[in-house]
């Protein structure tokens, strides 16, 4: 359910994303394992009759498809299609949590047939400037790709992305995105204060755990609390 | 002494088919009436009436007010309530005849149903005056959310769109409830840097925050939300307490779980012989919710035990108790750590208390009637602590939510990102539309207000939380394709400058929201104007 073209990520990606899923041993497997295990557990979580029929489901999560046939809502008025794509080259960067960005993009349908008339390719530039450093990479993308996603570090910063047309060797912008303000964490940034912050850790804690002791699910929570508990250890 | 601010959220997506004779999907809005709104407002007017001091904090979304004032939606109600009053008499027979053990059950939401419709008819069927008697007797703070509840994080780049949400959201508060509202529920949680300056520019006073706000926060945070937050612009954020919330939404050891509690899906509805029940569901031989229920959740089981109500009411004063303690425990951890009077913010969707968890409201009444009388609790609402205590802490959170992981997985993953880029191409020509056709007035100022109506119905969380959560899918789909099909003939319409006038009557009709909206919300250049 999480993943946007999952054979179209990279093995980085991909193992960034396995890890976040709790899938272990990732530096063994390889690109094909890793989407096939991604597949199986995202077909596992959407066949959980027990989530579907938890109790404590948020409204919204627990309304009922009463039809369940799609043909009943046939009829509504106003439905039409949508366009696959538009006619104006532009591209979007929108933050989806602390590790990853989604990015989409479209090309006029006038430059994407001179790129392609020219034997030229797209590519999307990536630059992250984060803690006083710039990071920038390029991704390469087909001509019908039209969407990413951009795998970003913690840090006091931001990440753009450039939509760019390589003609013989040739680079030209067509289109920014927005910036999208990196997820900065104070703790994570000073961890050295952790150990001296026993108090602060264990208010922090009451906040964020179920009396089962289990934490509010945010990888930055597990990250942080992680990082504390590791200063505990060091003592 | 433990600040308790309990904090609910009332609402429902806008779902209006008046052109057909019943809508499936309108029933989401007469079951959490039946078992929610109406129930509630009876509860807590029960306290006013016996003298029970107490504050709590609800937060009406404008899609929700919206269709509680609107008359073709409240007689559609009536004639639900008396279907359901039929059945329940079907019932009482049936029961007393073949199922004994239900028969009391059967009974008791007869007269729920009775007396619902009763007080529904009394109000003239807007409960909403109701709870505005119980603001007016400052025992509810009335709060505003975003005009169609967008998650409004992804649309940060989109500045006009955001205003607009926000504008219309008090707006609609103002017209419905006669007053302005100082919260501001943050739909989802979510919040970005920068957001509370928009709501800061709107007289917005304090808004709501994700639990792991203060403890992920850009800023060292002393109290760990514990405390009320004064974000950058100086609007305060009160940080949802995930551990106490989870003792009532666990989905492991939540209370609602408990296996002497009702089943929410074991309705007669369902599993009635079709001959019998065929009156009570959708035409053509639909099975659907009718409210009646007779079984205990029991265990993960499919054979379930018949509902006990005695049972239950006993393990509701058990968890009721329960809560209480867990909120002193930890009232007293908090102040062993320096923070004295901390405050605990408990925010929940409105429907869990009676829709979903039907002991619900028996739940909050004893939690409430439990915490006014003990000198260990003050129930009280955000801006009495912001008026009463005044002591924050400094915060600059990251973007954040309460959906799972806590950024935008949610509203943001593999069965819902594509819908961004249509709804935020319907924005940039909303916006473009305001610079071409300038402050319209007559035909074509109804028809670009049209256009923004739709716009913002588009933007609503609930579709892409549906297309998440996989439940009602193909109705979220259709839905936002509609708006934006609708949004897409007022473009091609104007940029041929021309209006379609049978189209716009229709759509007026169709969409009855937002009576008071001007297009000119999208015009980039008036913003400051808004803010």
């Amino acid at each position: 359910m999480i993943l946007v073209n999952i054979e179209s990520l990279s093995v980085d990606e991909l193992r960034g994303i396995a890890e976040q899923e709790g899938i272990g041993n990732i530096e063994a497997l390889s690109r094909e394992d890793i989407i096939e295990l991604l597949r199986e557990k995202y077909e596992e979580e959407d066949d959980s009759e027990i989530a579907r029929n938890d109790p404590n489901l948020r409204y919204l999560s627990g309304i009922t498809d009463y039809r369940e046939i799609s043909d009943y809502v046939e009829g509504l008025p106003g439905v039409e299609e949508l366009p696959e794509s538009y006619p104006e080259t532009e591209i979007h960067l929108i933050l989806r949590n602390s590790s990853w960005a989604y990015c989409f993009w479209s090309v006029a349908s006038l430059m994407s047939d001179h790129i392609a008339d020219e034997g030229g390719s797209l590519l999307l530039a990536v630059e992250i400037h984060v803690d006083g450093r710039t990071e920038t990479y390029d991704v390469p993308v087909s001509m019908t790709d039209s969407e990413w996603n951009i795998g970003i570090p913690y840090g006091d910063g931001y990440c753009q992305v450039s939509l760019v047309s390589v003609i013989d060797g040739e680079r030209r912008s067509l289109a920014v995105s927005g910036r999208i303000t990196l997820v900065y964490s104070y703790w994570l940034s000073h961890k050295d204060e952790m150990r001296e912050s026993d108090a602060l850790y264990r208010i922090y804690l009451s906040m964020l755990s179920s009396k089962e002791g289990e934490l509010a699910p945010s990888a930055t929570v597990r990250d942080i609390i992680s990082a504390f508990r590791e200063a505990d250890t060091d003592e | 002494m433990n600040k308790i601010n309990l904090i609910l959220h009332a609402h429902l997506p806008y779902v209006r088919h008046i052109e057909y004779p019943k809508f499936l999907e309108e029933n989401w809005l007469f079951e959490s009436l039946n078992e929610t709104y109406i129930p509630m407002l009876r509860m807590l007017e029960r306290l006013d009436s016996e003298g029970v001091g107490y504050r709590i904090s609800i937060c009406f979304s404008p899609t929700l007010i919206t269709m509680l004032t609107d008359p073709a939606l409240q007689e559609r109600f009536v004639g639900y309530m008396n279907e359901r009053i039929e059945l329940g008499e079907k019932e009482a027979e049936r029961t007393r005849r073949e199922e004994p053990e239900c028969l009391e059950m059967a009974m008791r939401y007869l007269e729920e149903a009775r007396r619902n419709l009763e007080v529904f008819q009394g109000y003239e069927g807007n409960i909403l005056t109701g709870y505005r008697n119980l603001a007016d007797r400052n025992h509810i703070e009335l709060l505003t959310t975003a005009a169609t509840h967008a998650y409004l994080p992804v649309y940060k780049d989109y500045p006009t769109a955001i205003n607009a949400q926000v504008v219309m959201g008090l707006r609609t508060h103002r017209r419905i409830f006669g007053q302005g509202a100082k919260g501001f529920w943050l739909p989802e949680c979510g919040y970005y840097p920068g957001l509370d300056k928009v709501l800061a520019g709107h007289g917005v006073s304090w808004c709501q925050l994700a639990s792991h706000a203060a403890l992920t926060a850009r800023t060292k945070s002393q109290c760990g939300g514990y405390r009320p937050v004064e974000l950058p612009s100086g609007v305060i954020g009160f940080v949802r307490d995930w551990s106490l919330t989870s003792l009532v939404w666990s989905n492991v050891s939540g209370y609602p779980c408990d296996g002497d509690y009702r089943d929410f899906y074991r309705d007669i509805g369902y599993y009635m012989p079709m001959d019998y029940i065929r009156p009570y569901i959708h035409e053509p031989e639909i099975r659907c919710f009718t409210g009646y229920k007779y079984h205990a959740i029991t265990g993960k089981t499919e054979d379930k035990r018949f509902y006990d109500p005695h049972k239950a009411e006993e393990k509701v004063a058990l968890h009721v108790d329960n809560f209480l303690y867990n909120i002193k425990r930890k009232g007293i951890m908090i102040d062993a750590s320096g923070i004295e009077d901390p405050v605990f913010n408990l925010c929940y969707d409105a429907e869990l208390f009676g829709h979903r968890w039907y002991e619900g409201i028996s739940f909050l009444e004893g939690v409430i009637r439990k915490a006014s009388a003990s000198s260990d609790f003050s129930l009280t609402t955000p801006t009495s602590v912001i008026l009463e205590d005044g002591r924050t802490e400094r915060m600059e959170p990251n973007e954040s939510s309460w959906g799972a992981g806590g950024y935008s997985d949610i509203w943001l993953d593999g069965s819902n990102a594509w819908t961004y880029r249509h709804i935020m191409k319907a924005i940039d020509r909303m916006q473009d539309l305001t610079h071409r056709f300038p402050d319209q007035g007559s035909l074509k100022g109804r028809f670009l207000n049209q256009a923004s109506r739709e716009v913002l119905l588009a933007m609503a969380s609930d579709w892409t939380c549906i297309m998440h959560d996989n439940t009602s899918v193909t109705y979220a789909e259709k839905r936002l394709r509609n708006h934006l099909g609708s949004f897409n003939v007022v473009f091609s319409s104007m940029s041929r400058n021309t209006v379609n006038t049978e189209w716009l009557i229709n759509a007026e009709r169709r969409n009855v929201i937002f009576p008071d909206i001007d297009y000119n919300l999208f015009d980039p250049d008036k913003l400051e104007d808004y803010s």
